[in-house]
């Protein structure tokens, strides 16, 4: 998805095309390309492992069995999975009814860091109380920061993908960072 | 102009809105406060990866659905029903008619073979005398 990500040699349309004929390999590329951006999608909005998993499954379970009536709209094949994804997880939310948090075990980006065992905590902590406040904002406040912050993505590409122009980006994340930091004054964190 | 280009042109230029609070006037990241905290976020969301054992299981659950799904065969088109209806609708009405008229037509001469019985012609009648 991101630009960091192999992409196949074939273009998406063949491979979808050729996907939707039963070629399994085609598929198969299409989920090779694209099942760690929807995994990261899932983990950022639930903040666990076993729910990204079985969400990023559920969500390539659906695109495969409603790949025959996908039709090429000229917006990125990403943007079909991430509605699929969003949608679940919205569904996950409701029947949830939770708030989740991150075990500590599952901060990121820590191991490499050199500081003392106590910096670390403190940082985790920050870090947890961030990812907390992100996931009390509304569910497309959330999708526009992962989008942003977390897959990469410019306002363009993040417009192409939620329906969006890039203007309407813009404005969203300002708008959305502003919400994110009156969060966190509220909470005192 | 129609409403969603019309939705379009305001989106593209939405920064110049009137009701935008002042400081959307300008970029987030010329915003130290808002800048610092984006950076924040980047580093408290760094990107995730699934486990290999994951990916390959769920490569193999979906190849195998996909395998038990092909070929796929169309369901059949709401045109193509709906031809089908109307051709069945048109065939029973057509032998519907045809009964109807061999119905009528068998009426008809049963009547006149009747009539022609009870009251028999003169020339019928001589030639019974004879």
């Amino acid at each position: 998805m991101n630009a960091s990500q192999p992409h196949p040699a074939e273009s998406d349309t063949v491979l979808i095309r050729r996907a939707q004929a039963g070629d399994a390999a085609a598929f198969g590329a299409l989920y090779q390309c694209y099942v760690t951006a929807i995994y990261n999608y899932c983990y950022q909005r639930t903040g666990s492992v076993p729910d990204a998993e079985d969400l990023t499954a559920r969500t390539f379970h659906q695109a495969l069995k409603n790949l025959g009536r996908y039709t090429h709209t000229g917006a990125p094949f990403t943007a079909w999975l991430y509605r699929i994804a969003h949608n679940l997880v919205a569904n996950w939310y409701r029947s949830q009814r939770r708030r989740p948090t991150v075990p500590l075990t599952e901060a990121l980006g820590l191991a490499a860091r050199e500081d003392s065992p106590l910096a670390q905590a403190e940082t985790q902590e920050e870090y947890e109380a961030l990812r907390a406040a992100v996931r009390r904002l509304s569910p497309v406040r959330q999708q526009v920061l992962i989008l942003r912050f977390s897959h990469g993505l410019s306002n363009r590409e993040i417009g192409e993908n939620i329906g969006r122009s890039e203007g309407a980006i813009k404005v969203l994340v300002h708008r959305s960072l502003n919400a994110l930091r009156e969060e966190l004054a509220q909470h005192g964190d | 102009m129609n409403a969603d280009l019309i939705g379009e042109v305001l989106a593209r230029f939405a920064d110049h809105l009137p009701n935008l609070e002042p400081q959307e006037m300008t970029s987030w990241e010329e915003q130290p406060a808002l800048a610092e905290l984006a950076q924040q976020i980047k580093e408290a969301l760094s990107p995730v990866e699934p486990t290999v054992a994951f990916r390959q299981r769920l490569e193999h659950e979906l190849l195998t659905a996909l395998r038990t799904l092909a070929p796929v065969e169309e369901p059949p088109s709401p045109i193509h029903f709906l031809m089908t209806r109307k051709n069945i609708l048109l065939g029973t009405a057509a032998v519907g008619s045809v009964a109807s008229i061999f119905s009528i037509t068998s009426l008809i001469i049963l009547l006149i073979r009747r009539r022609l019985t009870a009251h028999p012609s003169p020339q019928g009648n001589s030639h019974v005398a004879l």
